[in-house]
């Protein structure tokens, strides 16, 4: 039984059903025809046989008596029967003694008798009968007869004929039989077929195959169902991982772009931090030290000072972004509801005034929750982050609109890693402009990208998101277009209580003298440090590089002059500044170390170095700083 | 092969030919040209075939247990008169036995010296005292075989009659009957029945 491979499981069952009870059929009519034919041949031999007996007992006379007329008659009555198709006898010496039909030529008979018996030969059954009288001995003649077998053949056709309607007949009712029954092997099957061309055609792997018994394919079936559901499972964890992958991706990308621009900036920053501060140093010392100066002169030192703070502002305002990994971040409290008041304040300008002389009207609102906790944060920073939020949704309403900063305590939303919850100061900037498509919704955090065109640096959210990053806080956007823009920073909230620290008094006087080294690779800075502060009256020894100072600092201990404090440069070639306040703490662990940092390095990943220091000074350094961090320095000897 | 053929077309065949059923094709062919070119047999001579004829009557009559002195004894054609058959009839019965008796031919002059017979052969010689010898028989089991006209009319059982050059047998059943011998109803069928008053 050939297959196509093609051939459905349904046509095979049903061919194979067919096919063995056809055979089986056939074999069984087959051995039948078979036997009944056997014992038709031989029936007919021996049917044969005695009918030649009986002409045989019958022509002894007329044999013997050589009455051919009489012996012609007798093999007449052979007409009676239809299957002998000719007969004769022979004499006693083998001549042809009388024939049947008496009118047939002699060539169908043997020219003489053979063997006595009876045979199949040529299709036809034949025989030879001695012709004896019962008494006598002597052989009279011999009979022969001729069956033409047609009487086997009709019983061939009939049988044929049975056995193809036997056939037909169980062939149909196994046909109608095994319809039916088997359904039961191949519903199974084509249902779970079924299900696997749905699964592969539509991916869908949600589907499930009807169990339909407890039998074999019933399990198979359950093992499909057990495998689709594993396929589904599997489908969906390796989405989900990827989706977190998508986005930890596009968060890496994001941070490598930060990372690379705050690069640049960090090393512009550097430069011009280093290059103006010998220029306000000598500027602050003049003003403070030379009573003498002239009106203009005082004016003009002051412009300088003024421009150079200018300056340092601009430069601080583009370090900001690159600040992520920030070590020296100086965080103290900050009252969050203070900080917007003063961002809406000084941004009065833009969506006041200068928008309503536009024509746009935009309506500032700010809802402050009352009594929030303080915060730990750069204050500056954070004030900036939120100037930058409110010019970005005055921007957005062109066509005017509301703005709404709000502040509030929101439920805790356990951060990752953290195992307690704690409530996150929540400060939102809300506009009612066009909203944001998601595709500027997921860049708008990165550096340079801006849909303000030439007006826009594409700096400001991306300052924010430094900042965000730094103080360990979040930022959520909730934006659609036609739905405005809400800009949400979560901050958390420090552990115990903070209070907010007093207002510094201003107006340090210079403190008695002190012994002090002052490291830095800049020489320019490093003698207008040194001329300042020996101008307060302290003595200087001043170092080049970090090696020298380290070298100078344990010289001066081992000669029994140590110092009082030191100054150091943070960034400087071979060793640096930290690994100088390393060596100093190492050797004297009381004595003061001051870090001055131009932003110009991104740090490795030391440990925190805020934490070998004793307080972290901005470049371009100013005279009142110093004197503030030199009045913490303990009086030599005491 | 060819001298297989005549044989047969001629004589004695009994057990000659033997063969196959391509030898049977073969001879059906040979022999039908075989017979259609030859000329007829020779009819044997009359008293040849009456020779046969009367050893056949031994196997188509059945006598009383009276006409044979005892189990044993043979059964006995025999020939009154002068001999028509010369060595024919011995060469007829030799080495037959009919229902375990051998066959004996016997021939005599008179009727008187025919002693214990079965079968008589009453030849022409003895046309003339055919009705005496007849009536002599009379009452003896004995099968009475003549060829004289008037034969089954004076009594004879079975006449040899020609007709059309082939020898037909009449026969006297009322004689025979008489005679307390049963001849086979079988010997009737190829035999004509002698009617009194006809003939």
């Amino acid at each position: 039984m050939a297959f196509n491979r093609t051939t459905p499981i349904q046509q095979r069952l049903m061919r194979i059903i067919l096919g063995t009870s056809g055979v089986v059929l056939l074999l069984t009519c087959a051995a039948f025809v078979s036997y009944e034919l056997l014992t038709f041949r031989r029936t007919s031999v021996r049917e044969l046989s005695v009918l030649g007996e009986i002409i045989a007992t019958n022509s002894t006379a007329a044999l013997a008596f050589d009455n051919q007329s009489d012996a012609t008659e007798i093999l007449a009555a052979l007409r009676a029967e239809r299957h002998i198709s000719a007969a004769c006898l022979y004499d006693q010496e083998g001549r042809l003694f009388a024939r049947y039909p008496a009118d047939s030529p002699e060539a169908p008979f043997p020219p003489a008798p053979l063997a006595d018996g009876y045979r199949f030969a040529a299709g036809r059954l034949i025989g030879f009968t001695p012709v004896v009288q019962a008494r006598g001995s002597r052989r009279l003649g011999t009979l022969y007869l001729q069956s033409d077998l047609e009487a086997m053949y009709e019983r061939l056709r009939l049988y044929a004929g049975i056995a193809i309607l036997v056939i037909t007949g169980s062939s149909l009712v196994a046909y109608t039989l095994s319809r039916k029954l088997q359904q039961q092997i191949s519903r199974p099957i084509l249902a779970l077929a079924e299900t696997a061309r749905a699964v592969s055609d539509r991916q869908d792997y949600s589907v499930r195959a009807v169990k339909l018994a407890e039998d074999e394919l019933g399990l198979l079936t359950d093992a499909f169902n057990h495998m689709l559901g594993q396929i589904e499972e599997q489908n969906l964890a390796l989405q989900l991982a990827y989706d977190d992958l998508r986005q930890t991706q596009q968060l890496i990308m994001q941070q490598e772009r930060l990372r690379a621009v705050g690069q640049m900036a960090s090393g512009i920053a550097h430069d011009i931090n280093n290059a103006i501060s010998p220029a306000s140093l000598y500027a602050e010392s003049l003003l403070e030290r030379e009573p003498d100066l002239s009106p203009r002169t005082r004016d003009y030192l002051t412009m300088i000072q003024r421009s150079l703070d200018d300056v340092a502002q601009t430069v601080s305002r583009l370090r900001e972004f690159y600040r992520q990994r920030e070590p020296l971040l100086a965080l103290a409290p900050v009252a969050m509801n203070r900080l917007v008041e003063q961002a809406v304040e000084l941004t009065r300008a833009r969506w006041g005034d200068l928008s309503q002389q536009r024509g746009v009207m935009i309506e500032m609102k700010q809802e402050l929750a009352p009594g929030l906790p303080v915060i730990l944060g750069a204050e500056s920073e954070i004030r900036e982050a939120l100037i930058n939020l409110i010019f970005n949704a005055v921007d957005a309403l062109s066509a005017g609109g509301t703005i709404t900063v709000r502040t509030r305590l929101v439920g805790h939303q356990p951060a990752a890693g953290s195992t307690v919850a704690r409530p996150l100061l929540c400060v939102e900037v809300a506009d009612t402009g066009p909203g944001m498509d998601e595709e500027t919704k997921r860049r708008c955090l990165e550096p340079f990208f801006t849909t303000k065109g030439e007006r826009g640096t594409g700096l400001g959210l991306a300052m924010v998101y430094g900042m965000v990053q730094r103080h360990h806080a979040r930022i959520e956007i909730d934006s659609m277009p036609g739905r405005g823009t809400t800009m949400r920073l979560l901050f958390t909230l420090p552990e115990g209580i903070v209070e907010l620290p007093a207002e510094a008094g201003a107006g340090l006087r210079p403190r008695s003298p002190l012994r002090l080294l002052v490291v830095d690779d800049d020489p320019a800075l490093l003698k207008s440090l040194n001329q300042t502060l020996a101008g307060d009256g302290h003595f200087i020894v001043a170092c080049g590089g970090g090696q020298d100072g380290i070298d100078a600092f344990r010289a001066a201990q081992l000669a029994g002059r140590p110092f009082a404090a030191v100054i150091t440069d943070f960034g400087m070639p071979q060793v640096d500044g930290g690994q100088v306040a390393a060596a100093v703490k190492s050797a004297s662990p009381s004595t003061p170390v001051f870090l001055l940092t131009g932003w110009g390095q991104f740090f490795g990943t030391e440990e925190d170095i805020s934490s070998r220091v004793d307080r972290v000074l901005n470049k371009p350094p100013k005279l009142r700083e110093l004197r503030e961090a030199l009045a913490t320095v303990p009086a030599p000897g005491g | 092969m060819a001298l297989l053929i005549s044989s047969s077309a001629g004589r004695s065949t009994r057990g000659a030919v033997r063969g196959g059923r391509a030898w049977l094709c073969v001879l059906a062919l040979l022999g039908a040209t075989l017979t259609a070119a030859s000329p007829p047999a020779a009819a044997p001579p009359e008293y040849r075939i009456k020779a046969v004829f009367l050893f056949n009557f031994a196997q188509f009559v059945e006598w009383p247990a009276g006409a044979f002195h005892d189990a044993q004894a043979p059964l006995v054609i025999g020939v009154l008169g002068e001999d028509p058959f010369g060595a024919d009839l011995d060469e007829a019965v030799r080495g037959e036995r009919i229902g375990g008796r051998a066959l004996v031919v016997r021939r005599c002059r008179r009727v008187e010296d025919i002693g214990e017979c079965q079968i008589l052969f009453i030849s022409g010689s003895e046309a003339d005292r055919l009705e005496k010898i007849l009536a002599r028989l009379q009452g003896r089991s004995l099968l009475t075989v003549g060829d004289a006209d008037n034969f089954n009319r004076l009594g004879g059982m079975v006449r040899f009659v020609t007709v059309n050059n082939k020898i037909r047998l009449r026969i006297n059943v009322e004689a025979a009957k008489a005679a307390e011998l049963v001849i086979s109803s079988k010997l009737l069928r190829p035999a004509m029945v002698y009617n009194p008053g006809k003939d």
